[in-house]
């Protein structure tokens, strides 16, 4: 046969029919889609970090002192050497000294600037220790170990550490306008903080592997393509790396068909945010014909008490047009009428 | 105490952008098939199996349990788990051997640092409340520590970048090293800083690997092994989580850990010949030769080092295997496997090792 | 030769579904201060201490024990965080009585914490990855098709 597989490569090494067993001429390349996983964190605070957090949004900073006599700044909730809580916190600042320092030519996501910036460990006047932050000082060579420093507030404040939206360099040059700011800033609210907000957004590539990627091919196809593995001879779909009772690859494609049974099954009772159907249904383990491991899917077209186990099932799928490389393109299961499975053909499976 | 041994050791190629998932299957299929084949092991003979892995790295919660479908663990398996690098699984395994709860473990780490932006995903290691909302990257980091020892007159730009270029001419040799050649001080010096004092030689490179270790008892090692490294100390320690509270020129937990070990400061007994360090950044091999008190006739990372390869979760368990193997393959009498864990140095680990 | 581990104290915080009080730091301390005085010892006798966590998303703090050395009173000792899922806690104990057990260490911390509060659980757990099948069921749902599987369904 001529002609090339989708990655591109050539066909040709060698291209096999036999009954059930299809195997593919060109090794599968994987699949990626991005996975984005965020959250808003709600974090509260505990007695000491409530107090500093409190006072940033007063525009103020706060240290602790520590047991060997040193100031911490930003305070620590547990002494690294007596791992005691500290006593009343002290004021620091605001100003302070860059003590050490580097540039960011292409701040990340979430970081405190949207334009090159540098990071700083900054010790603040009446401190021993030095407090990470940004310094927005415009260029690379404006920054140095022993830049004064102050802070620059944000307009908002709600008690984070993001009130302090950066550093900037003390003295000359500064607009009058930003100490105003401050100043009408200071001491403002009285209520103490004790939640902060973190949202924390990351953002990966999946990719497939070789049996997962012929699976989704074969599904934007509407065909079910499960793994066989060479050493035992069970079929598992969707595919895995490896055989879970091997540890061996698993690397012949077997097409199955989307009929087969409910193995067993739970009732859903209980309400939970993204649900697809209002409970009460079935989330059935079903076992495909030809397969050896099960997967849950939702049992629709009947009433959940006519679930039984053992009943055969057959795959409702979405219209075509809606179809993509996507286990998802199968909507449901029904129950076909047919006879149900005698529990001996399935107990093995459970 | 029992005497427990490193009898195999095997790692995939780190490589920029691995072919397989997160789940790590695809890298540790062939690199637990070659450390049982060089054993002469078999799946059920390993007594315990233990791995290092993140979460973090795949994006997924309980990402390191698809990693089982690698073993077969048909009958059940004993098992554990760490959220580190697996050189703090080895230690797990280490003290299951001691117990007598097994004879054998098969410990492995695995990281596809490719799945996500690396340097991004590591803040979420710092303060929570104080310092991860601002997103500091784990380069950054660096670069402060990096200024520190520079200013303080510990290291020169000059010292960073020899280490980066014996670093990479070391790994020429191994077949496993994501980079390697024949570079010198001075054009390294020459390129931009990715983040200054940082230039990007400076930095372990990104990519994605698996890494494998076989302990053995005493009894066993001896069938097994002709020259099995025998593990005469393993210990880890901490630092504070402050990063402008300690002195990020040292690293006092690594020096801790080292004395732990029996390994240093390497002024009385014998020599040690090879020690692997887990440095992801030039300066920080500086600091850990100091801190460990190494002598200057040892030789430090022949394997070039996780500067030139450097999968998260498995480059320390990688550290304490290379080094373990230079003893095995007889080009070693005592040596030393270091790794590290967070920011800037936090938390070290060191496992010495000696033919007999 | 193994040597035998007893348990010399426990301590644990008021359970609740959110803790608005303490930091995460301030939750774990509760516990250990209460564990470490019911065993009549400071944190300094401590020589070593694992802690149990499973998925970091919970919390959204990767690998905990970082920020936590010196929270548990850590700094200078060893610290080993162990997460074997939903059996974490169990872990954590096996892991510290292996320690003493071996000979390893004298006195072993064990402590292991959630503060689900901090994010969702239902929403950490259901984080399906591209291309997999859809989700009917949380945790419960999954794991209780499985409860009654020892005989034949009748109705």
């Amino acid at each position: 046969m001529g002609g090339q597989g989708e990655c591109g490569r050539a066909w040709g090494v060698y291209c096999r029919v036999e009954a059930e067993r299809v195997s593919l001429c060109c090794v599968s390349q994987p699949l990626r889609a991005p996975l984005e996983i965020g959250f808003d964190y709600t974090r509260s605070l505990g007695p000491v970090l409530s107090q500093f957090m409190t006072a940033l949004a007063g525009r103020r900073i706060l240290g602790a002192r520590a047991a060997d006599g040193r100031v911490h700044a930003p305070p620590f909730e547990y002494d690294p050497d007596t791992s005691e809580p500290p006593g009343d916190l002290i004021e620091v600042g605001p100003e302070g000294t860059v003590v050490s320092w580097t540039w960011v030519a292409e701040p990340l996501d979430g970081q405190p600037l949207a334009h090159p910036f540098g990071w700083a460990l900054i010790r603040l006047d009446g401190a021993d220790t030095a407090m990470l932050h940004a310094v927005d000082a415009g260029s690379a060579a404006a920054l140095h170990t022993g830049l004064r420093v102050r802070p620059r507030w944000s307009a908002a404040p709600v008690g984070s550490m993001r009130d302090l939206a950066c550093f900037e360099p003390s003295g000359t040059g500064q607009p009058p306008d930003r100490d105003a700011e401050s100043q009408a800033g200071a001491g403002q609210t009285g209520e103490p903080v004790t939640m902060i907000t973190t949202p924390v957004q990351l953002r990966y590539e999946h990719t497939t592997s070789a049996g997962e990627s012929s699976y989704l091919r074969g599904l934007a196809e509407g065909r079910l393509l499960g793994q066989r593995c060479p050493a035992c001879g069970k079929v598992y779909i969707p595919p895995r790396g490896a055989c879970p009772v091997d540890g061996v690859p698993t690397t012949d494609d077997v097409e199955l068909p989307d009929t087969g049974i409910v193995t067993t099954f739970c009732v859903v009772n209980v309400p939970y945010q993204g649900q697809r159907v209002t409970p009460p249904y079935v989330a059935a383990s079903v076992l495909l014909d030809g397969a050896d491991i099960a997967f849950q899917h939702l049992i629709l077209g009947c009433e959940p008490d006519e679930v039984r186990m053992g009943m055969r099932v057959a795959a409702v799928w979405k219209p075509r047009a809606e179809w993509s490389t996507s286990p998802g393109n199968i909507d449901h299961f029904r129950p076909t009428g047919e006879p149900d499975a005698p529990y001996e053909s399935y107990a093995h499976h459970l | 105490m029992t005497d427990v041994a490193v009898i195999g050791f095997a790692q995939s190629p780190c490589v920029r952008y691995g072919d397989g998932t997160t789940s790590g299957v695809e890298m540790l299929v062939p690199i637990f098939a070659e450390v049982l084949a060089s054993t002469g092991l078999t799946q059920p003979d390993i007594g315990f199996w233990c791995s290092g892995s993140s979460d973090y790295l795949a994006g997924r919660a309980f990402s390191f349990v698809s990693a089982v479908d690698a073993i077969g663990a048909v009958p059940p398996i004993m098992e554990s788990h760490v959220e580190m690098d697996g050189a703090w699984a080895l230690y797990e395994a280490w003290v299951k051997i001691l117990t007598g709860a097994a004879d054998t473990a098969l410990v492995y780490g695995f990281g596809k640092s490719s799945a996500g932006l690396l340097r991004r995903v590591l803040a979420l290691q710092l303060d929570p409340y104080l310092v991860a909302p601002l997103w500091p990257d784990s380069v950054s980091i660096a670069a402060l520590q990096a200024r520190l020892g520079i200013e303080g007159g510990r290291w020169s730009e000059k010292d960073m970048a020899e280490v980066a270029a014996r670093s990479r001419a070391a790994a020429q040799g191994n077949p496993q090293a994501q980079l390697f050649g024949a570079v010198s001080a001075e054009d390294l010096l020459d390129q931009p800083y990715v983040a200054d004092p940082l230039r990007a030689h400076d930095c372990a490179p990104v990519g994605d690997g698996a890494a494998v270790v076989i302990l053995a008892s005493a009894e066993r090692a001896r069938e097994l092994c002709p020259r099995p490294a025998w593990i005469t100390g393993f210990a880890h320690r901490i630092d504070s989580m402050e990063l402008g509270g300690r002195d990020l020129t040292a690293a006092p937990s690594a020096t801790a850990a080292g004395r732990g070990a029996g390994a240093g400061p390497d002024g009385a007994g014998p020599p040690i010949d090879v020690a692997e360090l887990h440095a992801p950044f030039t300066h920080q091999e500086l600091i850990l030769r100091t801190a460990l008190g190494l002598r200057e006739e040892t030789q430090v990372n022949p394997s070039g080092g996780a500067l030139c390869g450097n999968p998260m979760f498995a480059a320390g368990l990688a550290r304490i295997g290379l080094a373990a193997r230079a003893i095995t393959a007889g080009q070693a009498d005592r040596a030393l496997g270091h790794a590290t864990s967070g920011p800037a140095l936090q938390q070290n680990l060191v496992c010495m090792m000696e033919a007999r | 030769m193994k040597q035998q581990a007893a348990v010399l104290g426990v301590g644990q915080t008021r359970h609740r579904s959110r803790r608005a009080d303490v930091s995460i730091a301030g939750l774990c301390r509760e516990a250990v201060d209460r564990a470490v005085a019911d065993a009549g010892l400071t944190l300094a006798d401590i020589d070593a201490v694992v802690l149990g966590k499973a998925p970091d998303l919970f919390e959204g703090v990767m690998m905990p024990e970082l920020y936590l050395a010196d929270a548990l009173g850590a700094v200078g000792k060893p610290l080993l965080r162990v997460h074997t899922a939903g059996s974490v806690g169990g872990a954590t104990g096996n892991v510290a009585a292996s320690l003493v057990e071996a000979g390893v260490h004298g006195r072993v911390l064990a402590v292991a914490f959630e503060k689900q509060s901090e994010s969702n659980a239902m929403w950490a757990l259901s984080i399906a990855p591209p291309f997999s099948m859809p989700l009917v069921a949380g945790a419960g749902g999954y794991f209780a098709a499985h409860r009654s599987t020892s005989g034949p369904w009748s109705r």
